[in-house]
């Protein structure tokens, strides 16, 4: 019986997995901003734009990492400009730094002009790219790392709110 | 000024919000782009598995003409490169030929292509930067095919240095004397560097040449430490056999500018000494992935052109540089939009052509400048070509006194896109 419940919880896991795996990117497509910004109404943000070809990318990410526990809830929304070809490595650099759990998109238009019009008009597509939204989603863009500073800055700020 | 913004009301909610919304210039309301797109046709025609290899649905696509005019196609394509030629200008292509008999991982992004140069005899030289396992690391390879593209020789690595680092994002020239010059981003001084604990800012330019047509290459030389990691190099042979390189360069502290080189038989220092080409003082510890583009003409002057977010200047600039003074004589901004990015440089029938990438809201169009008095001043944009998916970067390529912009676009594939040079 025991036993019986133990395959039954694994092949209900099974049937999971490929679920849980495939909810762990969103694809970023036209009206994923507003989309984004619609779930996190009333709530400061920081939007990270990152590829796995950009060592600076990985440097700010690991900063983020160490400080994402301390993140206001839902305080930390990812997106990878990647094709489809670097899921994987996507994913791997995200277990890494310990944000695999954080919101993550990733492009899959194959347009990325459109894309990155999308997030900014006046945005030149440089990476790594993050911009700081507060509670009413008035924002700041700022190209290149952010410093610690910045981000202990933001996470102050956002926990005073909550 | 943002930066302001965030500290200095650290205190005060209230304060630190409306100083916010006060001091940021917000961008304007983002607005979806309409999906308007061409047909998909071809796009799903070049996702099925039992595609045969073609310029539409190969990658990145890099062109070449040979001294009759036929034009040659090198692209990437299931691990593969093949080449393949057209007699009537891009309209029909002859079946594609395997460069490289044993799969391998190829870059194939707009910065790190495969180049190709036809020699003085129609040797067919082609360069390309296979892919390593790991992230950011790659070898520099080189074939080449001495029967018009039937047969290629095993592919070879050019970079002496085999660990599984960065050597990445090759450039290719020959001089008259049909020299075969190869340029790299190389990262072996900075893992050295990382070895003993110092501080390394980039990556290296190195180079090689070969003298044998390409049957073999000289140790490899370096040029300058301290490159941009991620951007593409120009080359391009002077009148006196020196071979003009133009790269982003890390200037400290963070500055991207870039710098400029003539590579010489002479290992550095006696030839390849770098002179700063542009300063826009361009700080970011970032990655633009936005490499230069480079056209000599007979007066010893080198017409460059770069995208630059720097203090001094922001967007698309061109420059003259002057290779006997070495020295940038004149400059000028050439689109400030922000989506204007790739530019690229030609010179035909004495005239000088500038070509690059620009997204309205809908659709990618390729802008044209053209200028008739060497640079001093430029036309007024106008567009050659558009598409409504993703695209490649353009290319320009010369035939003669004629001059073509080589685009892939997804929905398009491959176009040979002829330029009146009369244009306005």
């Amino acid at each position: 019986m025991h036993h019986r419940l133990i395959s039954k919880c694994s092949l209900l896991l099974l049937l999971l997995l490929p679920g849980l795996a495939a909810a762990e990117f969103r694809p970023f497509t036209s009206g994923s901003l507003k989309e984004i910004t619609t779930a996190h109404t009333g709530r400061p943000f920081l939007l990270v734009l990152w590829s796995v070809d950009c060592p600076p990318c990985l440097k700010e990410l690991k900063e983020i990492g160490q400080l994402y526990p301390q993140f206001p809830p839902d305080g930390l929304v990812l997106i990878s400009t990647d094709s489809a070809d670097y899921a994987d490595e996507v994913q791997k650099i995200l277990n890494r730094y310990g944000l695999a759990d954080a919101e993550s998109w990733r492009f899959t238009d194959g347009f990325p002009e459109r894309m990155r019009y999308q997030i900014d008009p006046n945005w030149y597509g440089e990476l790594p790219r993050t911009y700081i939204y507060n509670s009413q989603h008035q924002r700041i863009g700022r190209s290149g790392i952010l410093s610690q500073r910045i981000l202990q800055q933001f996470i102050t700020m956002s926990n005073h709110i909550e | 000024m943002w930066k302001a913004a965030l500290v200095s009301k650290s205190g005060n909610l209230a304060k630190w919000l409306t100083g916010l919304a006060l001091l940021l210039a917000l961008s304007p309301p983002v607005q979806a782009a309409k999906d308007k797109r061409a047909s998909h046709s071809l796009l799903e025609a070049c996702q099925k598995a039992s595609t045969l290899p073609s310029p539409d649905c190969g990658l990145t696509p890099t062109p070449a003409f040979d001294k009759d005019g036929k034009l040659w196609l090198v692209f990437v394509q299931n691990n593969h490169l093949y080449l393949t030629h057209s007699t009537d200008l891009g309209k029909h292509f002859a079946p594609p030929v395997a460069v490289n008999r044993v799969p391998e991982a190829i870059y194939h992004d707009g910065e790190n292509r495969p180049k190709l140069l036809i020699g003085p005899q129609g040797q067919i030289y082609i360069s390309w930067s296979q892919k390593g396992a790991a992230r950011f690391t790659g070898h520099i390879r080189f074939a080449r095919s001495l029967d018009g593209g039937r047969n290629f020789s095993e592919p070879q690595t050019v970079n002496d240095d085999l660990a599984p680092i960065g050597h990445r994002f090759d450039s290719m020239a020959t001089d008259s004397q049909g020299r075969i010059y190869i340029a790299w981003v190389d990262k072996r001084d900075l893992v050295k560097a990382k070895q003993s604990g110092k501080p390394y800012a980039g990556a290296a330019i190195y180079y090689a040449l070969s003298e044998d047509q390409g049957k073999s290459f000289t140790p490899n030389r370096k040029v300058a430490d301290h490159s941009c990691e991620c951007c593409r190099i120009a080359m391009a042979a002077d009148s006196d056999d020196q071979i003009v390189t133009l790269w982003r360069h890390i200037y400290p502290v963070n500055i991207r500018d870039h710098a400029i080189a003539r590579l010489g038989m002479e290992p550095p220092p006696a030839s390849g000494q770098p002179t700063r080409a542009t300063d826009d003082n361009w700080m970011v510890e970032g990655c633009p992935h936005h490499g230069p583009d480079l056209a000599l003409d007979d007066n010893r002057k080198a017409h460059i052109t770069w995208f630059t977010q720097g203090e001094k200047n922001r967007g698309i600039m061109y420059g003259r540089f002057d290779l006997a003074r070495n020295t940038l004589e004149t400059q000028q901004s050439i689109d400030t939009s922000s989506t204007a990015s790739r530019p690229q440089i030609a010179t035909a029938a004495g005239q000088l052509f500038m070509l690059w990438k620009s997204f309205n809201g809908t659709s990618t169009e390729l802008r044209m400048r053209i200028s008739r008095d060497n640079g001093n001043s430029w036309g007024t944009p106008h567009t050659l070509a558009e598409t409504t998916d993703g695209s490649d970067y353009p290319l320009l390529i010369t035939h003669g006194k004629s001059l073509f912009a080589s685009w892939h676009t997804r929905a398009e594939g491959y176009r040979l896109i002829p330029v009146t040079t009369d244009a306005p």
